[in-house]
């Protein structure tokens, strides 16, 4: 049961739905669409967190809040993805291991280490499109490219991930 | 688009027709959006957003001092409206809750001088608050001898440590202060040896006279105490008595508007003997007068430890209740007197500690329920409405090693941390709840367990932790990431 306060203030609105009703619509599928790409449920709700208090924060401003959300939330996920690989590397440079592989990659793989082999400025495409089944044109518009580059993007990616799949199937 | 990620993309824009990977990418990624969980969206989640909200728009909550915030955005929350290309403006906040939108009416806060006896004002044993000849002066770095004790804010980026550092006499308290949230320290005051608390460990009574914690309202009020009391009114430089009823100051927090603190008489071995007094004044008087209400001392006081949430101040006393006597329990400061504000008892007669949770508005009880092994077990409670109901969170009890000391801090309602320590043979040890106290584990990154295990945990606000050593270093830890991982930030020798 949802908190009595916000359901009473989340009342519906003629033009579009509240913080509180996106939440409702939204919240679990991003929080578990994201502890996927990552791996960890706890920074999936901690990222969906985030995602929502920055949706707050603007106030009523965004025009496709269901994309926005997700991309914020993929920006999280990349800065995560960023931070991890410097202090990867430092690990490494202290001839720490970096981590252990917990399964068999060569027979399955997860979108996480599907989209963790591409190059960084490929990853916001592929995660956005394909994996949160946004159109070309709301990934264009939200990260600031035209339709053609992005499309490019995915092109490009798409043989990288082929390659990677064909080798697994 | 399909409204549901979840479900399938049974075409590909981005690909040609004749493109023999578009189909095996697209499956692939069809699958793991179905794969991929619906997590939890329960009500502690709606609260943790709107509080994170609150936090952003205020970066810094005193400790427990978030309620008014988070009600406020509550409110903006119910009025922003999105929609497929609307262009709506930035919709004004909302009204703010009354008090019975956010749980049962509190009682009226500031306790008047009609409402309760009117004690005999005593002071602390005068002390000069110059600075002992062959110190290092006001703004000189932080001697490397320096041992944190207490640490505290004060205002956005104020930090201030309370310790220790070699001098003339032996041990010395002193202030230390950070203007940029630690990254940086300076020397704000010395106190006197008089003042220092011999053999005590951070967290610990300090006995009569002595100087051993710290609590400041802003950049520039601030109190240190621990039997005495001192106030300062320009950022520790120099200090005052800061007279008071009821005998040695054992505990003392504000939230920034007023100062509530807990004295007892005849304090020795870090156990006082009589009643609790419970003062409540604002921070802008240079004494406190106004007693609240007293607390029965049964057999011992140990600790009557104060945490503030919402504008109302709690009290949970430490005491070895009087033959027969059951446990005193936590009490809320009120108008009229001191309110019981949490379960009767453990039902094992041992102390309840109350927990405020530093953003939002519950409150937690732990209580010692049992253990083995050099463990002990705690039952974890909570509230959503200021003490009124409690409610047993089930699940996996929280065990801390039984070293002494314990400490607890609650971040928001869904996050909470313990920790034990004190004794050099067994340690200590801390563990971390992210589902509001129903599971305990390590956090992800624990800092090193120091010889003596943990004296203090703390949360100012935010995600952020800090925690003291039982060692008396010349660091302490913080985490920012709600209790996950942790950093050592040093503030001897800066």
């Amino acid at each position: 049961m949802r908190d009595p306060r916000a359901s009473r203030e989340a009342g519906a609105h003629e033009t579009g739905a509240t913080v509180s009703e996106l939440f409702d619509a939204h919240y679990g599928r991003l929080a578990g669409w994201t502890a996927r790409l990552v791996g960890d449920t706890e920074l999936g709700h901690d990222f969906a967190t985030e995602a929502f208090a920055r949706l707050v924060r603007e106030g009523g401003t965004v025009h496709e809040p269901r994309a926005w959300l997700y991309t914020v939330t993929a920006n999280l996920v990349r800065d995560h993805w960023r931070k991890r690989s410097r202090e990867g590397a430092a690990y490494g440079r202290l001839g720490t291991p970096s981590g252990s592989v917990d399964r068999d990659s060569a027979t399955v793989l997860t979108v996480r280490e599907v989209v963790l082999a591409l190059p960084d400025a490929l990853r916001l495409p592929v995660i956005l499109h394909y994996y949160a089944d946004l159109p070309v044109a709301a990934v264009a518009e939200r990260l600031g490219k035209s339709e053609g580059a992005i499309k490019r993007d995915l092109f490009d990616a798409r043989r990288r991930m082929a390659a990677q799949l064909e080798d697994v199937r | 688009m399909s409204d549901d990620p979840r479900g399938g993309a049974p075409r590909d824009p981005a690909a040609t027709p004749a493109d023999p990977d578009a189909a095996l990418v697209r499956d692939f990624f069809a699958r793991e959006r179905t794969a991929a969980p619906t997590l939890d969206a329960d009500p502690a989640r709606w609260r943790e957003i709107v509080e994170t909200s609150a936090r952003s728009r205020r970066p810094w909550l005193r400790y427990a001092a978030g309620a008014a915030a988070a009600a406020v955005v509550l409110g903006a929350v119910g009025v922003a409206t999105f929609g497929r290309g609307s262009t709506a403006p930035p919709a004004p906040a909302g009204p703010v809750l009354s008090s019975s939108d956010v749980g049962s009416s509190p009682p009226s806060r500031r306790p008047t001088s009609s409402s309760v006896p009117t004690p005999t004002l005593s002071t602390s044993r005068p002390m000069s608050p110059s600075v002992p000849p062959s110190l290092p002066p006001s703004g000189a770095p932080v001697p490397a001898s320096f041992a944190v004790r207490s640490l505290t804010t004060g205002a956005p980026g104020h930090l201030f440590a309370l310790g220790t550092v070699a001098c003339p006499g032996g041990q010395c308290p002193a202030l230390a202060g950070s203007s940029d949230n630690g990254a940086s320290w300076s020397l704000r005051h010395t106190f006197p040896a008089s003042t220092a608390a011999p053999g005590s460990i951070p967290g610990r009574l300090g006995g009569a006279g002595t100087l051993t914690q710290v609590r400041f309202a802003s950049a520039s009020v601030g109190w240190a105490f621990g039997g005495a009391a001192m106030r300062t009114t320009d950022g520790g430089a120099t200090w005052q008595d800061y007279p008071h009823p009821g005998g040695e100051v054992i505990g003392l927090e504000t939230d920034g508007t007023d100062v509530v603190l807990t004295a007892a008489p005849g304090c020795t071995g870090g156990t006082c003997h009589g009643a609790i007094s419970v003062v409540r004044a604002p921070v802008t008087a240079a004494s406190a007068t106004d007693v609240a209400g007293t607390i029965d001392g049964g057999s011992g006081v140990q600790d009557a430890p104060i945490s503030w949430q919402g504008g109302q101040a709690f009290v949970s006393p430490v005491v070895v209740p009087a033959a027969g006597r059951p446990a005193p329990t936590p009490v809320v400061v009120a108008t009229d007197g001191l309110h019981r504000a949490a379960p009767t008892s453990c039902g094992t007669g041992q102390a309840v500690r109350l927990v405020t949770a530093a953003a939002g508005t519950t409150l937690f009880t732990v209580c010692p329920s049992g253990g083995a092994a050099g463990q002990i077990g705690y039952a974890v409670q909570s509230s959503g409405d200021g003490g009124t109901t409690w409610r047993p969170i089930p699940g996996q009890p929280l065990l801390l090693v039984n070293a002494g000391t314990t400490s607890f801090a609650a971040a928001d309602a869904r996050t909470l941390l313990a920790v034990s320590g004190g004794s050099p043979d067994v340690h200590g040890s801390m563990s971390l709840s992210r589902d509001g106290g129903a599971t305990w584990r390590q956090p992800r990154s624990a800092p090193p367990l120091p010889d003596h295990g943990w004296a203090w945990v703390g949360a100012p606000g935010g995600a952020t932790f800090y925690a003291l050593s039982g060692d008396g270093s010349g660091a302490y830890w913080k985490s920012i990431d709600r209790g996950e991982t942790w950093s050592q930030v040093v503030v001897a020798g800066h």
